[in-house]
């Protein structure tokens, strides 16, 4: 109610600001500019090509950090002596924005296509879920543990049903955080390296002085994460053994 | 059925103390027999180093010096033959209660329709059809135990170590649960070892008691418990039980003396290492 209301407002005092004239309308135009130039991109079709576009690629980029993430995580926090090379490999990788990896990826990939776009969201997912993997599986208790090998665990089970599980929580919110990484730098990546997606169709639309179709784009941008992020949060209640936040 | 099933001889095992980092011993030279089938309780003060003792034979921690025997043979890690029931239970809270019990049958590669109704079986052993499918935190700390036990005997195990298993219990489901092991054990005809501290519960329960001296640990002595069988709610009140329990409990008020006297009784010393007025 509360959100829906300061929403509301800000709209209000936005078209007011526009109708009053306060605002030069092509760098800030009114929100029933906006929400013209919604309906003229969504009437042909071409808004949802865009999201597809995006949506694929931030998907691709986060199935192949997970089947590596996740992986490499238990097995760099399980094995001491990987961890010892891995780990300062890793530290020295993380801290290079997503971003800063798209000048090489159009080296490396070109513009066309959605290579490129699926190497930075690959980028931008693998740490933080590669993180959370690892931080959880450090964080199994030693009792679960001891019961496990006095229960008779080989190798195989301690990872699937020990490590695995146990780190799950924080996995998922690995996910989660990397969800959003991704989602943020396919934007960015499909401003400079790409021919379609919504940050191309932003990209595309400034350069055209469309700001209305820009705003457009943003907001679409703002809505979808939004939606990804409450989809995962309700992963997290689904799939989370932690009690108390069942 | 009297040959040993574990043998403890010479044992010593030291820890680092983590604040001072000087070597604290837990074990210093401790010998001990356990014979096939029996049921044994190891009491003694705190830091009198019961739980080490346990963890040596289920092959959590390997002696400093002297040697773990297990039929003859040197323990070189925890197997399922010599399984633990924890006292904070160890449940694996991302599995349900039949999860947890099938879990030593996976481990031992029973394919998955064998190892369901096994699982049933075990859970039925302990009382507890109906809640297959909740998970820890929707049971009781008594059903959790239950379960503990089923999965312990789900491993099929030789020898049953037991971590005060039932400390974290209230008083009748404690006596409910070490009516329901004594069962199992006259039925099954396991090892079983208990630690405790709880001294009316390793005589009610045990065959033979060790009674640990104070820190470093070491076996003060071994008294056969002579009481008639089978082991009812009466056995509480009979006369031989009462004296046992006042032989052994001078025998390990010395000890907790010692412990005392050289400011080592965690609960009565406080941060400056001084022993506490009250009490």
């Amino acid at each position: 109610m509360k959100a829906a209301a300061a929403i509301l407002a800000a709209l209000g005092l936005w078209q007011a600001a526009g109708i009053l004239g306060w605002l030069n309308p092509y760098l800030l135009p009114p929100p029933t500019e906006v929400l013209r130039a919604f309906r003229e991109v969504s009437a042909d079709g071409a808004l949802l090509l865009h999201i597809a576009a995006s949506l694929k690629r931030v998907l691709t980029g986060l199935a192949l950090s997970s089947v590596t993430a996740i992986p490499l995580g238990v097995l760099v926090s399980a094995a001491p002596r990987v961890r010892a090379y891995f780990l300062p490999l890793i530290e020295i990788l993380r801290p290079i924005p997503p971003i800063a990896w798209i000048p090489l990826a159009i080296l490396w990939f070109g513009i066309r296509g959605d290579a490129a776009s699926n190497f930075i969201t690959f980028i931008a997912a693998f740490f933080p879920l590669f993180l959370h993997t690892f931080s959880g599986v450090q964080h199994i208790e030693e009792i679960h543990l001891n019961a496990a090998k006095t229960l008779g665990a080989g190798r195989k089970m301690l990872v699937l049903d020990v490590a695995i599980p146990s780190a799950l929580p924080f996995i998922i919110t690995g996910f989660r955080v990397s969800l959003g990484f991704a989602w943020m730098s396919v934007i960015a990546a499909e401003l400079i390296a790409s021919t379609s997606g919504l940050g191309y169709m932003i990209e595309m639309n400034r350069s055209m002085t469309n700001t209305a179709s820009v705003i457009c784009g943003m907001v679409t941008i703002g809505a979808l994460g939004y939606a990804m992020n409450e989809a995962v949060v309700r992963l997290e209640r689904r799939f989370s053994w932690k009690p108390g936040r069942v | 059925m009297n040959e040993t099933i574990f043998s403890i001889k010479d044992a010593s095992k030291a820890f680092k103390d983590p604040r001072h980092g000087t070597s604290v011993a837990a074990l210093e030279h401790l010998s001990l027999d356990i014979r096939r089938g029996e049921f044994v309780s190891v009491i003694g003060p705190s830091g009198s180093g019961k739980t080490t003792l346990l963890y040596l034979l289920a092959g959590f921690l390997t002696p400093d010096s002297g040697e773990v025997l297990y039929n003859g043979t040197p323990v070189s890690g925890p197997a399922p033959e010599r399984t633990v029931i924890f006292q904070e239970y160890g449940l694996f809270p991302w599995k349900t209660a039949l999860g947890n019990v099938e879990f030593p049958l996976k481990a031992r590669g029973i394919p998955a329709q064998a190892r369901l109704s096994a699982a049933r079986e075990f859970i039925s052993m302990v009382h507890l059809s109906g809640f297959e499918d909740k998970y820890p935190h929707q049971l009781s700390g008594g059903m959790k135990q239950r379960v503990g036990i089923a999965r312990a005997l789900a491993c099929q195990p030789e020898a049953v170590l037991m971590d005060e298993p039932f400390a974290a219990l209230d008083n009748i489901t404690r006596e409910l649960l070490q009516e329901e092991i004594l069962r199992l054990w006259s039925g099954l005809g396991k090892t079983f070892v208990l630690v405790t501290h709880h001294l009316e519960e390793a005589i009610f329960m045990s065959r033979r008691i060790i009674v640990m001296s104070a820190r470093p640990g070491r076996v003060k002595e071994s008294v056969v418990i002579d009481l008639p069988e089978p082991r009812t709610a009466e056995t509480k009140t009979h006369p031989r039980f009462v004296e046992l329990k006042s032989r052994l409990m001078r025998s390990l008020r010395e000890e907790v003396e010692k412990t005392i006297a050289a400011g080592r009784e965690p609960g009565l010393v406080n941060d400056m290492g001084t022993i506490k007025v009250s009490r």
